[in-house]
C-alpha cells in the first residue's frame, strides 16, 4: 500500500521531528519536512507530498505568503493544505467548523490523535 | 458745600429774557461778598444739557420760559438736578406758583425786582446752606438706619427668686432679633421660651440650669421670629449673685447669627458638594487604572501565549509518542511520571488558553437572549460537578423576564465560571442558589468591600442575576481582588485567576455590573446587572 506523504513547514524542529516520529511510527506516512519557510516551494516540488501542514507565523516568510506562492503554482496549487497555528484558538476553529478565510485550520496544541484525524480529513484521495 | 471763608459760588440762570438775566447778575454781584460764576440759560432744554455736564451751586430758574411753562419748569429741572437747590423767579402775578414749587421741593421763590443785592444774595445763601444741612441730615439718618439695621445684638437681664426666673427684661435691640418688643417681653415672662425651637427647647432648659448652677456657657438654638421665620442666636448668659454669693439672676447677650449659620451650611453644602465630586473623580480613576490594567494583561497575555503554545505543542505530542512507546515496557513508574507531566503540560496549556480568552473578550455578538435560558444550558454543563460534590441546586427563575441583548456565549461563559467558583467553594456539599428578577433600582447600587463596574441609577429598570452558596465564603482582605487578572484563592493548578477578571471585563462589555459580597450567614452572593432597555 502506498505510504501518505504529509510535508510539515514549520520553523519549530522539535515540533516537526516529534510529528515525524509519531505519524511515521503510527501508521501509513511518509513525512517530509521544511524549517526554512522560504525553501518551502523547492520542498514540496520535490517531496511531492500528499497533505502539507503548514505554520503561520514564522521568521523570514510567515505562512500565508508560503500559501500564496503554493496557490501560484500551477502542480502544487492542488495540493490540500492545513493551518496549524497558535495564532487561532480551538474554539475560533470549530465555531467555523474548520474553515476561516478558504482555508483549513487546526490549533496548536493538537494532539497526535487529533493532527491524524484532520490529515484523514482533508488528504487527497 | 460750605460758602466761607471764601465763598465763592457757580450759579445757573435760567431766564429767556436777557435784559433780566444781566440785571440779576449785576445785582447779585453787587450784594455777594464773593466772586460769583455765572452761566446762563435761556430755555429749560439747555438747562438740563447744561446741568448734566456741570456741577452747579444753585439754580435761579424763571417759570416761563419759551420751552416750558409754570410748575412743569421746575419739575423738569428738579427731576434732572434734586443735589442741586433751585430758586424760582416769579412774577407778582405768579406767586401761589411760587409757593406750590416749594412744596414740591424748591428751596426758595423770589418775586422778581422786589430785592436789592445784599438781601437776594442772603436769600440764595442761605437756600445752598439748608440744601446742604437737610443733605447731611439725611446722610446722618441714612447712617443710623443702616447702623440700627446691622445691630443684631442685644442684652436681657433676668431675674430669679427661689431658683426660678420670675421676670425678665430684654433692651430694646430685642425688636431687631425676635420681632417683639421690650414691652412684649416685660408682659410675658414666658415669652422668649416659647420663641425658641421645639427641639431645643430641652436644651435651653439645661442651659438655664447650668446657668443657676454657677456653670453658666454659651449656647446656639434657633427661635421662632414673631414673623414666623427661623433665627439662629447665640445665647451668652453670665451669672449676677448677691453679696452672699446667692445668684440673683442673670444677664445675657443674645446675637443674631442667622447670616452666620446660614454661611456655614452654605460652605457645609459646598464641602459636601466637593468632597462627593473627589469621589466620583476618585472611583473613575480606580476605574481608568482599572481598565488600562486590563488592556495590558490583555495584550501582553496575547503575545505570551502564541510562544508559549508552541513549546506546549511540543511538549504535549511528544509525550504522547513517549506513552505510546513505553505501552509495551509495562513499567507503572514511567507510565506515572509521563502521566504528571502530561497533566503539568495540560495546565499550561489551560492558563494559556485562559489568557487568550481574556484578551479575545472584547467584541461581543449581542443578540437577544433569554437568560433562564442561558443559566438552564449553563447548569446542564456543570451537572456533574454539582452531584459530584453533593450539591443541592436551587432555581427560582422569574419567568416573566424580558430577552436581553446579550452575547449568549459570553454570558454563558461568565455563569459557567460563578458556578464553578461556588462549587469549589463547597467541597463538602452545600446549596447553590439562582434567582432572577426584574427590579426598579431605588437608588445607586454600592456596597462597601464589593466591587462594582457598570453605571446604573435610580429609576432604571434592571435585570437581576443572583447566585449564592453556603460555602466559605471570601476572605475580607481578598474581596477587593478578586477581580484583579491572577489573583486566586484557588489552590494551584485549581485555578488560573483569570476567571473573575474575564467575567468582570464580560461585563463591562455588556455595560452590566458585578457585585460579590459575602452573606452574613457565610458562603459569597453574587449578583448580576443588566439593563433592561439595552435591547435597543
Amino acid at each position: 500500500m502506498k505510504k501518505r506523504k504529509v510535508l510539515i513547514i514549520d520553523d519549530e524542529v522539535a515540533f516537526t521531528n516529534i510529528v515525524k516520529l509519531t505519524l511515521e511510527g503510527k501508521a501509513n506516512y511518509e513525512v517530509g519536512i521544511e524549517n526554512d519557510p522560504r525553501q518551502a516551494i523547492a520542498t514540496a516540488r520535490k517531496f511531492w507530498p500528499d497533505i502539507i501542514i503548514l505554520d503561520v507565523v514564522m521568521p523570514k516568510l510567515d505562512g500565508g505568503e508560503v500559501h500564496t506562492q503554493l496557490m501560484a503554482d500551477p502542480i502544487l496549487k492542488h495540493i490540500p493544505i492545513i493551518f496549524l497555528t497558535a495564532i487561532v484558538r480551538q474554539k475560533e476553529v470549530d465555531e467555523h467548523k474548520g474553515m476561516i478565510g478558504g482555508s483549513f485550520y487546526i490549533a496548536k496544541p493538537v494532539s497526535a490523535a487529533g493532527l491524524v484525524s484532520a490529515i484523514e480529513e482533508h488528504i487527497r484521495s | 458745600m460750605p460758602l466761607s471763608p471764601e465763598p465763592s459760588a457757580k450759579i445757573l440762570i435760567v431766564e429767556d429774557d436777557e435784559a433780566d438775566a444781566f440785571l440779576l447778575q449785576e445785582t447779585l454781584r453787587e450784594g455777594a461778598p464773593s466772586r460769583l460764576e455765572f452761566t446762563v440759560a435761556g430755555q429749560v432744554g439747555d438747562a438740563l444739557r447744561l446741568l448734566n455736564e456741570n456741577r452747579f451751586d444753585v439754580v435761579l430758574s424763571d417759570l416761563s420760559l419759551p420751552d416750558s411753562r409754570g410748575l412743569e419748569t421746575f419739575t423738569r429741572l428738579y427731576a434732572r438736578a434734586p443735589e442741586t437747590p433751585i430758586i424760582l423767579l416769579t412774577g407778582f402775578e405768579s406767586e401761589s406758583l411760587g409757593l406750590e414749587a416749594v412744596r414740591a421741593g424748591a428751596q426758595e421763590y423770589i418775586v422778581k425786582g422786589t430785592m436789592n443785592g445784599k438781601a437776594l444774595w442772603r436769600v440764595i445763601f442761605y437756600a445752598i446752606e439748608r440744601h446742604s444741612l437737610r443733605r447731611s441730615l439725611q446722610d446722618s439718618e441714612q447712617r443710623y438706619k443702616r447702623l440700627l439695621e446691622s445691630v443684631t445684638d442685644y442684652i436681657y437681664t433676668a431675674k430669679v427668686e427661689n431658683g426660678r426666673v420670675v421676670s425678665t427684661s430684654h433692651a430694646p435691640g430685642c425688636v431687631r432679633v425676635t420681632g417683639y418688643t421690650s414691652q412684649d417681653f416685660d408682659r410675658d415672662s414666658y415669652l422668649w421660651y416659647r420663641m425658641v425651637h421645639d427641639e431645643e427647647r430641652t436644651m435651653v432648659r439645661d442651659q438655664a440650669a447650668q446657668v443657676l448652677a454657677g456653670h453658666p456657657h454659651p449656647l446656639e438654638h434657633r427661635i421662632i421670629h414673631k414673623d414666623g421665620s427661623v433665627r439662629w442666636v447665640r445665647h451668652t448668659p453670665v451669672l449676677r449673685r448677691d453679696e452672699q454669693g446667692r445668684a440673683i439672676g442673670y444677664d445675657g447677650l443674645i446675637s443674631d447669627i442667622t447670616e452666620r449659620k446660614r454661611a456655614e451650611e452654605a460652605l457645609r453644602r459646598a464641602i459636601e458638594d466637593l468632597q462627593r465630586s473627589q469621589d466620583a473623580l476618585k472611583t473613575a480613576h480606580l476605574q481608568l487604572i482599572q481598565s488600562v490594567k486590563m488592556e495590558t494583561v490583555g495584550r501582553m497575555a496575547a503575545g505570551v501565549a502564541h510562544e508559549v503554545q508552541n513549546p506546549l505543542q511540543v511538549l504535549l505530542m511528544s509525550l504522547d509518542y513517549l506513552s505510546q512507546r513505553m505501552a509495551d515496557a509495562h513499567d507503572a513508574v514511567l507510565d506515572g511520571v509521563i502521566n504528571d507531566m502530561r497533566l503539568a503540560a495540560k495546565r499550561a496549556d489551560a492558563i494559556i488558553r485562559g489568557l487568550l480568552d481574556f484578551s479575545h473578550s472584547d467584541t461581543l455578538d449581542m443578540q437577544p437572549q433569554d437568560l433562564n435560558t442561558l443559566i438552564a444550558k449553563a447548569l446542564l454543563l456543570v451537572r456533574h460537578n454539582l452531584v459530584l460534590n453533593h450539591i443541592d441546586l436551587q432555581t427560582d427563575l422569574d419567568p416573566g423576564l424580558p430577552p436581553l441583548a446579550l452575547d449568549g456565549v459570553k454570558i454563558e461563559q461568565v455563569l459557567v465560571n460563578l458556578f464553578t467558583n461556588a462549587i469549589d467553594a463547597m467541597p463538602k456539599g452545600g446549596d447553590l442558589m439562582v434567582k432572577t428578577s426584574t427590579q426598579r433600582l431605588t437608588e445607586t447600587h454600592r456596597d462597601p468591600g464589593s466591587r462594582e463596574a457598570g453605571h446604573f441609577y435610580a429609576g432604571d429598570t434592571v435585570v437581576v442575576v443572583e447566585v449564592e452558596d453556603t460555602g466559605s465564603g471570601i476572605a475580607p482582605e481578598a474581596l477587593h481582588k478578586i477581580f484583579d487578572p491572577f489573583f486566586t484563592t484557588k489552590t494551584t493548578g485549581k485555578g488560573t485567576g483569570l476567571g473573575l477578571a474575564i467575567v468582570r471585563r464580560i461585563l463591562d462589555l455588556h455595560n452590566g455590573s458585578i457585585e460579590i459580597r459575602n452573606r452574613p450567614a457565610g458562603g459569597a452572593h453574587c449578583r448580576l446587572m443588566f439593563k433592561t432597555q439595552n435591547i435597543n
